[in-house]
């Protein structure tokens, strides 16, 4: 079972804690909001602010927008700017869909004058090719040992092209160095909110690393070069980039 | 493993025999077909001059025309087809049927219910067509009585069995991540002692309508893509060649290849008692990959004559290319229909109009935004929900109108609270087991009529998620979605206005079901 473990340690996540350029660091589960705007724009508020998170684009976008009939864990840093569409912009922001069922998030906003920031592809069908995502050069020596980091939103596995272009980078860097031994980590991560430490699902660290595996293998890396591990960091929690834990690590050595 | 029937599972077994392979469900469902009982069928024609019974020696030409309601659908072979001993046109197994029998030319390569229905009456039932092992609600009822046929004879629909728990392509059971319940089963088969849910050779009745057979080399275009975004896997692969596939056949998408589709529809629709040869299996492939269809004509339009929009008519699509995404304005689905939009000098005034309306129908279809939401396996796979696009989000391969991707989406067709009142069918509830991830929008339980793609994966995620038919020759092979369940064209525009709340004015729905119809 999960568990939301309240701690003491809360009030170390202190808005002064942190230099003004940085932003204060956000963390909340809440219901998103879809603004309808021309080109929808996504907000969520923590019950004091109203957020901005993204507009809707399409698979190749970096920004997945969250969905209706779930809550949505928004993290990122309040840097105070000017709001867009209607909410504050957070920097380095993450959204994570929550898996269970939330009928009550089924709120669609007029767009009220706003308008969603310029993007790629409005709604509806596309009118120009969007750039390709960015992938690494192709792997040329020296090699040395290397350790590519996929990152996950919470309590997901779903490979995003993104992350599938991630795993064929490193599959060639593997290949192309000739790797006797790549340890590919899953990780098992928590997320602190006002309320405690939420925790991912207890064997997400495991189904995250054998889907890479499994991807490797397909991408032509020999089975018996990969070594599968797990670790369980939910307990490292600060409120502050928690995302960076939720990851699998392609650690490929050298001979 | 090599069963009884000489059939190979797929699994890493297949490659040390030369015995047909097939996907894991498929040795359960011989065993029910062999089970049901075979009656003599009586194939006369009658006054049925399109219709082409099995085991008729004709000389099938390499292109043709058939009328229907709202012009006519065309027809392209490879080449003249003698259908004589030809192994699509020739009874493979015990019941009399042959391919072509749910596959008929005249219904661009389906089979209407309105053909169904004239077919009952001109052969008094005893068409081969009916055969009580899928042709009626269930084998085990009186055959002769037209109440037994009553969901293929009132709504086109074949019983569709499926072992469960499903069988993954080693034949291994699947884990489920539900449970099935069988709440409602008019036709009685579900909770039948020999071909139920309970019985020695557990199965799931589904009904479903015949996709159509032709235009395949779209329907089989593999996307080179490394993880299937639906499912977040890796793409299943041919079992024979070890080629990824497309996952785009049947409404399941069940079937990696043509090939292992043929042996399910020779052991199951044809009750043969052996898997077809090699050489037959080869055969069957190859002259359903030179079919092509499509309407070819309007009442007052020729869709092929010189000028006309490009995306019309069967030759368009035989001289296509596979795997175009067109969900976008520099190369669309349907390409263009900018001949239509202004007035051909010669056109009469009620011709002009329909042009013109096709014209804004294809509009539409590519450029109406409305909400899409709730719809598993294209909201939840990252797009987010609701989505502000068009039709041609899904419906995004060029030419067909099928997904580019697999293209299994929960509609809403089978799944309460969306699907039409549909007391004739099965009704089933799932319950999510609480370690698994429930669907998206219905949560862990959920009442369906055919849980789809989910009777194969074992997922909640999947309940619902029906792999998108081609578009094309819909004017001659009405009933449509998989349950049969919109009755004509305007239904299918219908359903989604209420599903997605369009609000389509009068004239936009007849723009659509026109440039529906000319598809
Ligand atoms: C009794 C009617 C019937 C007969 C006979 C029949 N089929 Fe079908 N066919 C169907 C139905 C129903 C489906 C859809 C099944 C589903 O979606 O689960 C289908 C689907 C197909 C498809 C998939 C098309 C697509 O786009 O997904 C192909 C290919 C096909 N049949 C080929 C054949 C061949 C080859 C034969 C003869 C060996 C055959 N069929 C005999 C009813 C029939
Ligand atoms: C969310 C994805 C989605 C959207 C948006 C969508 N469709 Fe579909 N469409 C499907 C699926 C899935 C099926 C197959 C459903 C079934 O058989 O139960 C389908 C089937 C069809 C069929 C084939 C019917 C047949 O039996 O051959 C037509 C025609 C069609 N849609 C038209 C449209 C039109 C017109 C629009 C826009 C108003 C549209 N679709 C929007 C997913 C979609």
């Amino acid at each position: 079972m999960r568990r939301v473990a309240a701690s003491l340690a809360l009030l170390s996540v202190s808005t002064a804690a942190y230099a003004q350029d940085s932003g204060r660091p956000v963390a909340f589960i809440a219901c998103p909001v879809v603004r309808d705007t021309a080109l929808p724009c996504w907000l969520s508020s923590d019950g004091r602010k109203l957020y901005f998170l993204g507009v809707q684009q399409d698979l190749a976008a970096e920004f997945y927008p969250p969905q209706l009939k779930h809550r949505v864990l928004v993290e990122g840093y309040d840097m105070g700017g000017p709001d867009i569409c209607g909410g504050t912009p957070l920097r380095d922001i993450r959204v994570s869909v929550m898996p269970e069922v939330s009928p009550e998030c089924d709120e669609i906003i007029p767009a009220q004058g706003f308008q969603a920031p310029p993007a790629l592809r409005g709604a509806g069908p596309s009118e120009r090719h969007g750039p390709p995502a960015p992938r690494d050069p192709p792997p040329a020596p020296p090699f040395v040992e290397k350790t590519y980091s996929v990152p996950y939103p919470f309590d997901s596995e779903r490979l995003r092209n993104r992350t599938i272009n991630q795993l064929r980078d490193a599959a060639a860097y593997a290949i192309a160095s000739r790797s006797p031994r790549l340890t590919v980590t899953g990780y098992r991560a928590g997320v602190r909110l006002e309320s405690g430490v939420l925790a991912e699902l207890e064997d997400i660290a495991s189904l995250r690393a054998e889907k890479v595996r499994d991807v490797l293998i397909a991408l032509g890396v020999a089975p018996e070069a990969i070594t599968v591990r797990t670790a369980d960091v939910s307990h490292t929690a600060t409120g502050e980039q928690d995302w960076r834990q939720r990851r699998v690590d392609i650690r490929i050595e050298m001979p | 493993m090599v069963g009884a029937l000489g059939i190979t599972v797929i699994g890493c077994a297949y490659r040390q025999t030369n015995g047909p392979v097939v996907p894991g469900h498929v040795p359960s469902q011989a065993e029910q077909a062999r089970v049901a009982p075979v009656e003599a069928a009586q194939d006369t024609v009658g006054n049925d001059p399109h219709w082409i019974k099995p085991g008729a020696a004709i000389t099938l030409p390499a292109s043709a025309e058939y009328p229907n309601a709202n012009g006519s659908v065309g027809f392209l072979a490879a080449g003249v087809t003698e259908t004589a001993g030809h192994p699509f046109f020739t009874p493979l197994g015990e019941n009399g049927r042959a391919c072509v029998t749910c596959h008929q030319p005249s219904d661009a390569m389906s089979v209407s219910v309105e053909t169904v229905q004239r077919r009952w009456r001109l052969t008094n039932g005893r068409d081969s067509l009916f055969a009580a092992v899928d042709g009626s609600n269930c084998p085990s009822l009186p055959q002769g009585e037209r109440a037994s046929h009553s969901l293929l004879l009132d709504h086109g629909l074949f019983r569709i069995f499926l072992p469960w728990p499903g069988r993954s392509a080693d034949g291994k059971p699947v884990e489920p991540e539900f449970d099935i319940e069988v709440v409602r089963d008019p036709s009685g088969c579900n909770l039948d002692p020999v071909y139920g849910l309970k019985s020695a050779n557990p199965m799931i009745s589904v009904f479903r309508r015949p996709r159509p057979v032709g235009n395949l080399k779209y329907v089989t275009w593999a996307l080179p893509a490394l993880v299937n975004i639906k499912s977040g896997l890796l793409m299943d692969r041919d079992p024979e060649t070890g080629q990824q596939v497309g996952q785009n056949i049947m409404s399941d998408s069940r079937q990696p290849t043509l090939r292992t589709q043929a042996v399910e529809a020779s052991l199951v629709h044809l009750q043969a008692r052996t898997a077809p040869s090699r050489e037959t299996l080869s055969r069957l492939v190859e002259f359903q990959l030179g079919i092509y269809f499509a309407q070819s004509r309007g009442k007052q339009v020729n869709y092929t004559a010189p000028g006309a929009p490009p995306a019309l008519g069967p030759a368009a699509l035989a001289g296509g290319k596979p795997g175009v995404l067109g969900d976008n304005l520099y190369n669309s689905v349907f390409l263009d229909f900018d001949a239509w939009r202004t007035k051909a000098p010669k056109d009469k005034k009620s011709v002009t109009a329909f042009k013109q309306s096709v014209a804004r129908g294809s509009d539409l279809f590519l450029k109406r935004t409305f909400w899409i939401r709730d719809s598993a396996n294209l909201n939840s796979i990252g797009l987010g929900n609701p989505i502000k696009r068009s039709c041609a989000t899904c419906h995004n391969s060029q030419m067909t109108g099928m997904d580019n991707g697999p293209g299994w989406i929960d509609l809403g067709t089978t799944t309460q609270p969306t699907a039409p009142d549909m007391p004739h069918l099965p009704l089933f509830k799932l319950t999510c087991h609480a370690k698994a991830r429930p669907h998206p929008y219905l949560g862990r339980v959920v009442f369906t009529h055919d849980p789809g793609r989910a009777l194969i994966s074992g997922k909640c995620a999947d309940i619902g998620s029906i792999t998108l038919q081609q578009m094309r020759g819909l004017s001659a092979r009405a009933p449509y979605f998989s349950n049969g369940s919109a009755k004509t064209i305007e239904a299918i525009v219908d359903y989604y206005d209420t599903r997605y709340k369009i609000g389509y004015t009068k004239q936009e729905r007849r723009d659509l079901v026109n440039f529906l119809s000319a598809l």
